[in-house]
């Protein structure tokens, strides 16, 4: 009896141990939908990643799912479903980030996706506003908790304005661009969706963070702590799949390519192109932890608690977690493919990720 | 667009042409070669420049007369050069509105066929396929169907301690055990009569029937005693402005409603784990004389509701709203749905819950504190003989019908908790006596959901079908109701362990398996088991 039990006990650690090099599914959470409610998202070589069933293909082979939510409450959504265990990675904004690391909740960041990521104010074609100044008083929506309400809140500031100057709504992006159409604001402030608005001919921007990097937002890949100590292995398959799609987009000669992939989000190929104008990809979306990716978390996280945002401090160093981008870098030689960035936003040379 | 035009084909066709190298009548003659061709051009596409023929300078074909298109005035040696160009390019202007105008009114690859059609079918589908209403409206209901199966033939007169399950009906029964059953089909209607677009002070309405079996075993009628009751009927305001997520709530609802009592009371069948009420939620008011009247907090009352909501912290990194207190203030007519006031009396109701401040990643999230208290005054009777000798019901005061309640609620998903106790005073006359008679009930729930069906963030996700996060809920939940508590060996105590599947948006399946024990007496319990299986749908 003694042997069975034993033996049955050594089958069950076996069984778990098993169970822990593998997980069955890989959930990752998106802080962004498509229009009209479809599992989209455009803008980020995550979505080129997601377009090209990169990921799949990884694990698929080993038996291991791939599960992508796409979350219509974008960022602050998706700290509610990783603060109930539904997610191992997401992809999201500063500022639902922040909030949610000062809160406790337990996450790295592995992979920058993005940079100086731009936020517009549009009004209605018919509005007399011209400039920010003019929207004083008015009704101005905004998705609050996600990383467009902190870049807006930089963007009033560096204008000498404030929150109480204006009436802020606080509104999903696509229902605050039907509530621009419809007159029930008088702004609406988002990203690249508001270009579509605009190549319809019936919004028109009147304030940009455009050009300005301090002002812009920063994105990421997290991964929970959890999932990270149990399987190091699947993180860094997983950030190498995605430095393929971000060498994929930085090629100058995959842009027209990357905005027919991003625009199947709904946004238009027109709205990326007057988006990213000027703008190099390989740039706007570089991968790497540097040194102005590490300084302007910093920035954001201080802005963020000056304006009440976030709550407490937290270790900025301490969170963000190179490795996998560094090996994977070495593993794919992509040590060229991305030019570091200085503190202040100037460029350096080519990729050295480190502190 | 005129400047190119004129350019680049008047070049190249005064030179392989050999016209007249004078200035002014070289640019004449040049612009009315372009006109012509352009003029052509806006009548019908042209045929490739390599297979088209040459015509002679001055033809008809050249000029464009062939096409139908304005002749340029001739250009005579000696004419006013300067006249002739402003009529040459008055007709360019008209050529190039004509162009402009050209695909406007082209059906471009029959997209506007395709939207003459489409606006014809949808004013077809709205006239004769859509339902619509004179304001915004929302239609809604709950249906269950259920298999019910009970541990004891059940034979008229059904025994006491059966009573009031959802076995009791029809009226009369013979060795039943297992029936089917659907206990609640209800419909519900609600919307907007106001929208206040700046502020969200908006005024709203419900309105809701159900038809449900009655209970009562009164009478030998094979009647199934189903009708259609109506639950909700109300408008409800908001005071205070709702446009944010943040701000204070203070709202008030005129009608017929829920009271806001506790916790089972208020909890709508859509939330509820468990299938039953909690028994003193059935709980009818006594008046003495083994007879009970009026009704328990599962029925609507008539009148005002004050609620609002203070303090409140929105925390925008989760899209988690918490108010540290909540209040609710109502009086009603006291008598129950669709019924007018009986006394001079308003029953009043109040109620608090304290939710314990904390951030969304805390354990303290949704652990909230209630209290609640019912003043009620019944009218008490007694039986009278009239002058003519007939008996007749007299009123013989009034009685005090109170109710206190404290219960805990705790919801952190995955795991939920809810206790509650509620004591019921209840004034009555027996032989002529007043005596109050004191009930009063524990409630414990427990229960534990594995899936996804009760996070916002997953409910709210792009998808392209509607698939929906199965979730599985086992609870357990211990319930005792004590009719008097100052007699011994008198209290219903029913254990029940259930299980739930969300299987579908607004779907679910639900097994529960009540143990029910009747103390009747020193020493002596009845048990009977019920088990009940329920399919519960909404829509």
């Amino acid at each position: 009896m003694t042997r069975h039990v034993l033996l049955l006990s050594l089958a069950l650690a076996a069984s778990a141990a098993t169970a822990q090099e593998k997980p069955q599914v890989i959930r990752v959470g998106v802080a962004s939908i498509g229009t009209g409610n479809r599992p989209v998202a455009g803008g980020g070589f995550t979505s080129i990643a997601a377009d090209q069933g990169a990921l799949e293909d990884e694990f698929n082979k080993d038996g291991i799912t791939i599960k992508y939510t796409y979350f219509a409450g974008a960022g602050p959504a998706v700290n509610e479903a990783l603060a109930n265990r539904q997610l191992d990675f997401a992809y999201q904004g500063d500022l639902p980030a922040m909030v949610a690391k000062a809160g406790g909740l337990k996450t790295k960041i592995v992979l920058a996706t993005a940079r100086s990521g731009a936020v517009h104010v549009a009004v209605p074609i018919d509005s007399p506003a011209r400039s920010l100044e003019d929207l004083k008083g008015k009704r101005i929506g905004v998705f609050k908790g996600t990383a467009t309400q902190l870049s807006f809140w930089k963007l009033l500031a560096s204008r000498g304005l404030k929150e109480s100057d204006f009436k802020i709504v606080n509104m999903s992006t696509y229902d605050g661009n039907a509530a621009l159409l419809s007159h029930d604001l008088d702004a609406q402030a988002a990203g690249t969706d508001l270009y579509s608005l605009v190549d319809r001919g019936v919004a028109r921007i009147v304030a940009t963070t455009r050009g300005d990097r301090l002002l812009g937002s920063v994105s990421h890949v997290l991964v929970t702590e959890e999932f990270e100590a149990r399987y190091p292995h699947l993180v860094q398959r997983l950030v190498n799949v995605l430095l393929k799609a971000a060498a994929f987009e930085a090629d100058p000669a995959n842009r027209n390519r990357v905005f027919q992939i991003w625009s199947k989000s709904g946004t238009t190929f027109n709205a990326y192109k007057q988006e990213y104008e000027h703008v190099n990809l390989a740039e706007r979306h570089s991968p790497l932890i540097d040194d102005f990716y590490r300084a302007h978390y910093k920035r954001q996280l201080q802005t963020a608690i000056d304006l009440k945002l976030v709550r407490r401090s937290f270790d900025i160093d301490a969170w963000l977690d190179p490795r996998y981008l560094e090996r994977g870098l070495r593993e794919l030689a992509y040590e060229r493919v991305w030019k570091t960035m200085g503190a202040d936003g100037t460029l350096a040379s080519a990729a050295a990720v480190g502190r | 667009m005129r400047r190119p035009i004129i350019e680049t084909s008047t070049t190249t066709s005064a030179r392989s042409r050999g016209w007249p190298r004078t200035p002014r009548a070289s640019a004449a003659a040049l612009l009315a070669i372009v006109l012509a061709g352009a003029s052509a051009g806006a009548q019908e596409p042209s045929p490739p420049a390599a297979a088209a023929p040459a015509a002679p300078v001055g033809s008809p074909a050249a000029t464009g007369a062939g096409a139908g298109a304005p002749m340029p005035p001739a250009v005579a040696p000696g004419d006013d050069v300067t006249l002739q160009l402003k009529a040459l390019r008055k007709q360019v202007e008209e050529l190039q509105a004509r162009l402009e105008a050209g695909p406007q009114t082209a059906d471009f690859q029959g997209l506007v066929t395709d939207l003459e059609n489409f606006k014809y079918q949808q004013q077809r589908e709205r006239e004769t396929k859509t339902a619509r209403s004179t304001r915004n409206l929302l239609v809604g209901g709950v249906v269950q169907t259920r298999a019910a199966w009970y541990s004891a033939d059940l034979t008229t007169p059904v025994p006491a301690d059966v009573a009031a399950t959802s076995v009791n009906n029809p009226s009369f029964v013979k060795g039943r055990k297992l029936t089917f059953d659907v206990p609640t089909a209800t419909l519900q209607f609600s919307g907007l009569l106001y929208r206040d677009y700046a502020e969200a002070r908006n005024l709203g309405f419900s309105l809701s029937a159900s038809a449900s079996p009655s209970t009562s075993n009164a009478g030998q009628s094979l009647n199934t005693n189903a009708f259609l009751n109506v639950l909700d009927a109300n408008v409800s305001y908001q005071l205070l402005p709702t446009i944010e997520n943040d701000g204070d709530r203070l709202w008030v609802t005129f009608g017929q409603q829920l009271v806001p009592f506790g916790l089972e009371a208020n909890t709508t069948e859509e939330l509820r784990p468990v299938i039953n009420n909690a028994l003193f939620v059935a709980a009818s008011n006594e008046n003495g004389a083994g007879t009970k009247s009026g009704a328990g907090f599962n029925v609507r009352q008539i009148g005002l509701v004050l609620k609002g909501e203070f303090f409140s912290q929105y925390d925008f990194g989760y899209n988690y709203r918490q108010a540290l207190v909540a209040l609710a203030l109502a009086a009603f007519n006291g008598t129950g749905p669709n019924r007018d006031d009986d006394n001079a009396a308003k029953d009043l109701s109040a109620r608090v819950a304290i939710t314990v401040p904390a951030d969304y990643h805390s354990w303290l999230r949704e652990l909230r504190f209630g209290a609640s208290y019912y003043k009620g005054r019944a009218n008490l009777t007694r039986s009278a003989t009239d002058a003519s000798g007939q008996t007749t019901t007299a009123f013989a005061g009034f009685g005090r019908r109170d109710r206190w309640g404290a219960d805990v609620y705790y919801n952190h998903f995955p795991v939920g908790v809810t206790l509650e106790y509620v004591r019921l005073d209840d004034e009555v006359l027996t032989a002529g006596k007043r005596s109050t008679v004191t009930r009063d009930s524990r409630t414990v729930t427990v229960f534990y959901s594995f899936g996804e069906q009760f996070l916002n963030s997953i409910k709210n996700q792009a998808k392209y079908d509607d698939s929906w996060p199965k979730t599985f809920q086992p609870f357990v939940r211990y319930d005792r109701l004590d009719p008097d508590t100052t007699r011994p060996d008198d209290a219903v105590e029913i254990g029940t362990l259930g299980f739930n599947l969300f299987f579908a948006e607004t779907t679910k399946a639900q097994l529960n398996v009540n143990r029910r024990e009747q103390q009747e007496g020193a020493g002596h319990r009845r048990t009977s088991t019920e088990v009940l299986a329920q399919v519960q749908f909404g829509f």
